[in-house]
C-alpha cells in the first residue's frame, strides 16, 4: 500500500501521459525546483507519515486512483509558472489517495498544502499553505467553469492552456463528484485557512473566499513565478468574478496597491481608522510635509550653532586640545545613538553637563516641542530625559579637563571605533575608559 | 579600572541591548507583515533598512563629517539652514545607496546644478491653463493627491502610482531617520554651543 502510494516516479509518469506538454514545463520546473529541495527535506519527511495514513484511508474506499490522481494533478498544477509542477509528480499520487474523504480531502489538501509551502520560498508559507487547500477545489471548480476559465487562463502560457482544456474534457464528471467532496472537507479547513489569509488579503468578504485565498496565493506564487520566469503574471480568476484579462490585470494591481498603502499606514502614524485612498494619500501627504518641515527647522538650528562648531574643529585640528568641548558632543552623541542626553548620563562631569543641558532645555523650549513631536511620530529612543530632571547647579568650571579625555581618544581614534567601544547608554564612565582603552 | 570597566561593559551593553531590543520589537512587526511578500524583500523593506541601528549611525557620522567639510570649503552668508538642509539630504540620499528614486534624484539635482545652471523658462500658455483650469472640472480627488504627493517626493513627478507608493515609504522612513538625528544633533550642538561660551569663558 505504502509502496503504491510512495510510487513517485511510476505514479507520475502514468499521468503525465496524457500531457506531454505538462513534462517539458515540469521538468524545467524540476530542474529549479531541485535547487530548493534541502529546504524541503523535513518537511518531506512529515509528509511521509501522513501519506501512509492516506494511504490506509485510501484502500478502504476503494475509489479509482488513477483518475483522482490525475484530478489532482491537474489540481495541484494550477499555481501557475510554479516550479511546483516538478515536484508535484512527487506527490501526485499521495494526494489521490485522499482525495475521497472529506476528512481525507481536508488532510490531503493540507498536506498538500504543506508540501507546496515545502517548495515555494519560505515566506509564501502561510499563504501557500492555505492556498493550495483553496488551489485544489479551485481547479475543480474552474474546470466546471471552463469556458471562463479558459479565457481567464489566457494570461498563463499557452502550454498549460492547452494541458487545462484537455484536462477538463476528460475530467468533468469525475470533477463535479470530486469537487461535492472537496467543498464538504473544504469547510472544516475554511476558517483556518482564512485566518491564515486574511492577513495577505484585502478582501475576503465573499462566501467563495476560498477562491480569493486560492487566488491571491497564486499570485503570491506568481509573483515567485514572476522571480524566476519575468515574462508571464500569472493570474487565476476567481469564482463569480469577471475573468478577461482586463479585469484580471486590474485586480492585480489593486491588490498590489492596497497592500502598498496598508504598509504606509503601518508607517504612518494614526492612520489606523482611516479607510479609504484618499484619506490616507491625505494623511501621507501631511505626514511627508510636517517631516520636511521639521529637517528645515532642524537645519536652521544646526546652522544657528554651526560657526561654533567650525571654530572647535579649527581649535582641535591645531592643537589637538581644545578648550572647548563643543566637539565632544557631536562624537559622543552620535556614538550614544541619537539619545537626546546621552551625555548627561556622564558620571565625574554629570552635574556641570546636566546643568548646560538644563540650561539650554530651560532656553529652547521649541527644542522640546521639536522632541516631543518627533517622539509622537517615531520611536525614539526611551532614554529621553525630562528638562525637569536637569538641576541648574553651577556652571561647569572643570568640564574641560573632564571631557577633553573624552573628546581626544574618540576623535583621535576616529568616530567609527568609538561608537563600536561606546556603550549605547550607560555612565560617562564606562565611555570615558572605553575610549581610554 | 579594569574591573570597574568590565563591570561598566555589562551594564551598559545590557542597557544597549534593551534598547536594541525595543527597536527590533517595533520593526519586527513589520518585518513578519512582509515577510510573506518574498525572499529576501523582508531585508529591503523601508522600516527594516531606516530604522536599523548601524543605519543611524552610518548617516550621523556622515551628515557630520559632511557638515564639517561643508563649513570649511564654503559658507554662504545668507542661506547657511538651506545649505545644511541640502547637505543632510545629500547625505540622506547616499545613506539610500541609490536604491530608490528619490535618493537618486536628489543626487542628480545637486550634479545638474553644479553643471549646468539651472535657467528658469516662463510657462508658456500660462493664462491660457488658468482659465481653462477654472472651466473644468477638478479632477478626481484622489488624481490630485497624488499630484501633490509626486511633488514632494523628489524625482517622482512621473512616476506610476504604485512605484509612487513605495517610494513614498521608503521616503517616509528615511526622513524619520533623518529628523531623529539631525535631532540629536542640533541639541548637542545647542548644549556644546552653551558650553563652549561658558568654557571659553572660564578657560581664558
Amino acid at each position: 500500500m505504502i509502496n503504491r502510494a510512495l510510487l513517485p516516479a511510476g505514479g507520475g509518469e502514468n499521468m503525465l501521459h496524457c500531457t506531454d506538454m505538462t513534462v517539458l514545463e515540469r521538468q524545467r520546473a524540476r530542474n529549479k525546483w531541485q535547487q530548493e529541495q534541502q529546504q524541503q527535506f523535513q518537511l518531506q519527511q512529515q509528509e511521509i507519515s501522513y501519506f501512509t495514513e492516506l494511504v490506509d484511508v485510501f484502500h478502504q474506499a476503494g475509489f479509482h486512483e488513477g483518475g483522482l490522481s490525475e484530478v489532482v494533478t491537474r489540481s495541484v498544477k494550477p499555481d501557475p509558472g510554479l516550479v511546483d509542477n516538478g515536484w508535484n509528480n512527487d506527490r501526485v499520487v499521495g494526494y489521490g489517495v485522499g482525495l475521497p474523504y472529506n476528512n481525507g480531502l481536508g488532510f490531503e489538501l493540507n498536506y498538500g498544502a504543506i508540501s507546496r509551502t515545502s517548495s515555494c520560498p519560505p515566506e509564501a508559507d502561510a499563504a501557500v499553505a492555505a492556498a493550495t487547500v483553496k488551489g485544489s477545489e479551485s481547479v475543480v471548480s474552474d474546470k466546471i467553469s471552463s469556458g471562463a476559465g479558459r479565457e481567464s487562463s489566457k494570461k498563463r502560457k499557452v502550454d498549460k492552456i492547452q494541458n487545462n482544456s484537455k484536462v477538463v474534457a476528460e475530467e468533468d464528471t469525475r470533477d463535479k463528484r470530486i469537487k461535492g467532496c472537496a467543498e464538504q472537507g473544504e469547510s472544516k479547513i475554511t476558517e483556518k485557512n482564512n485566518n491564515k489569509n486574511s492577513r495577505n488579503n484585502n478582501t475576503n468578504k465573499n462566501n467563495n473566499s476560498n477562491k480569493e485565498n486560492s487566488d491571491e496565493t497564486s499570485k503570491d506564487n506568481s509573483k515567485v513565478s514572476e522571480v524566476q520566469k519575468p515574462d508571464y503574471i500569472h493570474v487565476r480568476a476567481r469564482r463569480g468574478q469577471a475573468t478577461d484579462s482586463h479585469s484580471l490585470a486590474e485586480r492585480v494591481r489593486r491588490e498590489k496597491i492596497s497592500e502598498r498603502m496598508k504598509y504606509l499606514q503601518d508607517l504612518v502614524p494614526g492612520c489606523d481608522k482611516i479607510t479609504g485612498k484618499a484619506g490616507m494619500l491625505d494623511e501621507i501627504i501631511n505626514y511627508v510635509q510636517s517631516l520636511q518641515r521639521q529637517v528645515e527647522f532642524l537645519s536652521m538650528k544646526v546652522a544657528a550653532a554651526n560657526p561654533r562648531l567650525d571654530f572647535n574643529v579649527d581649535n582641535l585640528f591645531a592643537k589637538e586640545a581644545f578648550p572647548a568641548c563643543s566637539i565632544n558632543f557631536p562624537t559622543i552623541g552620535m556614538s550614544s545613538d541619537m539619545t537626546n542626553p546621552a551625555y548627561l548620563q556622564f558620571n565625574p562631569a554629570q552635574q556641570q553637563l546636566v546643568a548646560c543641558c538644563g540650561l539650554d532645555m530651560g532656553i529652547d523650549p521649541p527644542d522640546m516641542a521639536l522632541k516631543r513631536t518627533t517622539s509622537a511620530p517615531v520611536s525614539i529612543p526611551e532614554t529621553f530625559l525630562d528638562p525637569s530632571c536637569f538641576t541648574q547647579t553651577h556652571p561647569p568650571p572643570t568640564w574641560d579637563a573632564d571631557l577633553q579625555n573624552l573628546y581626544n581618544v574618540a576623535f583621535d581614534q576616529g568616530r567609527q571605533t568609538s561608537f563600536q567601544t561606546q556603550p549605547f547608554t550607560g555612565s560617562i564612565e564606562a565611555s570615558n575608559l572605553k575610549m581610554e582603552m | 579600572m579594569a574591573s570597574n570597566q568590565s563591570n561598566c561593559d555589562e551594564s551598559s551593553q545590557q542597557e544597549l541591548n534593551q534598547l536594541r531590543k525595543k527597536r527590533r520589537k517595533s520593526t519586527q512587526t513589520t518585518e513578519s507583515h512582509l515577510q510573506k511578500d518574498g525572499t529576501g524583500e523582508a531585508k529591503n523593506q523601508p522600516t527594516v533598512r531606516w530604522r536599523a541601528y548601524t543605519a543611524r549611525r552610518i548617516y550621523s557620522s556622515k551628515l557630520l563629517e559632511a557638515l564639517l567639510r561643508s563649513r570649511r570649503t564654503t559658507s554662504p552668508r545668507g542661506e547657511k539652514s538651506r545649505e545644511v538642509r541640502e547637505t543632510a539630504d545629500r547625505v540622506l540620499a547616499v545613506a539610500a545607496r541609490g536604491k530608490t528614486r528619490w535618493s537618486r534624484a536628489i543626487l542628480a539635482k545637486r550634479a545638474r546644478l553644479l553643471r549646468v545652471k539651472k535657467v528658469k523658462k516662463p510657462k508658456v500658455g500660462c493664462d491660457r491653463m488658468l482659465q481653462e483650469s477654472e472651466k473644468r472640472k477638478k479632477l478626481p480627488a484622489v488624481e490630485r493627491k497624488v499630484k501633490v504627493l509626486s511633488r514632494l517626493v523628489p524625482g517622482c513627478r512621473k512616476v506610476s502610482f504604485l512605484n509612487l507608493l513605495e517610494e513614498a515609504s521608503d521616503y517616509i522612513a528615511a526622513l524619520e531617520m533623518q529628523v531623529k538625528v539631525m535631532t540629536t544633533l542640533s541639541e548637542i550642538l545647542a548644549v556644546a554651543g552653551g558650553g563652549a561660551g561658558v568654557g571659553g569663558g572660564s578657560s581664558s
